[in-house]
């Protein structure tokens, strides 16, 4: 799969989506210093639900996305662009991103490379 | 004996390398992604979302991206995971390496396949790396 067709393919924005959403819920959580539990209380949601929003899993109303942002401080900014500009974006800032680690690098990688995580 | 390779994974941009192993020059996460079915077409984007995510070092649900290597094991293994599909891999030094990918109903033999397929690439890769000690070794 080239970089652009992944771009332009449904389950990848799926996925950005309920990754964002679940980034800004562990954020609030770890900011108010609330468990799972402690969330489902204060959302008025099942333990249920709100683990599978933990687990990157929400696939629901747009108007619960909306009521889940707002109760937990955070304004739900969708913006739209147009996808050849936003992939040819994409490129650019890779191919710097390239550029300067080629750069900053120096020799080949030893194999015991593999031993490090 | 198989001859491994590696190739990079061209979707996968960020400041970790993704590669895919190449087993006599045929990746066998290749052939996982030809096979598949349109159903699950979805959830193989969903996966090259989150390996994405990793390349850029952005944290991940765990249930999306999790280290499932052995305690006896010293190269990290991992596996990726949406919907009915799993794709497994391990780490080098600045990156992974993608091995295969499989269906859920499969696990079991998918992780038999994966292993072993680990450990004949990382002998053939301890092996060349002797060689190479020797062969400079004589040179000296």
């Amino acid at each position: 799969m080239k970089r652009a067709e992944l771009l332009k393919s449904e389950g990848y924005w799926i996925a950005k989506l309920q990754t964002d959403l679940y980034r800004e819920l562990i954020s609030y959580m770890e900011r108010t210093h609330k468990n799972s539990s402690q969330l489902a209380e204060y959302l008025g949601c099942s333990k249920g639900y709100i683990s599978q929003l933990l687990n990157g899993n929400f696939d629901h109303k747009m108007s619960k996305l909306v009521e889940l942002s707002l109760a937990i401080g955070k304004a739900p900014i969708l913006e739209y662009k147009d996808i050849s500009d936003y992939i040819l974006e994409n490129d650019k800032t890779f191919s710097s991103v390239l550029t300067s680690s080629t750069q900053n690098s120096k020799f080949a990688m030893p194999v015991s490379f593999f031993l490090r995580a | 004996m198989s001859k491994f390779a590696l190739q990079i994974i061209e979707a996968v941009e960020g400041n970790q390398t993704f590669e895919k192993l190449l087993v006599d020059g045929v990746a066998p996460f290749d052939t996982f992604k030809n096979d598949l079915e349109t159903k699950e077409r979805r959830s193989l984007e969903k996966i090259y979302f989150y390996m994405n995510e990793v390349a850029n070092n952005r944290t991940l649900p765990n249930i999306k991206f999790k280290d499932v290597t052995p305690k006896t094991e010293k190269v990290k293994e991992y596996e990726f995971k949406d919907g009915n599909l799993r794709v497994y891999g391990i780490s080098k030094y600045g990156g992974k390496i993608i091995i295969l990918g499989g269906y859920k109903n499969q696990q079991k033999k998918d992780y038999r396949t994966f292993r072993s397929l680990k450990k004949q690439y990382l002998n053939q890769e301890s092996n060349r790396s002797n060689n190479n000690e020797k062969s400079r070794t004589t040179k000296k």
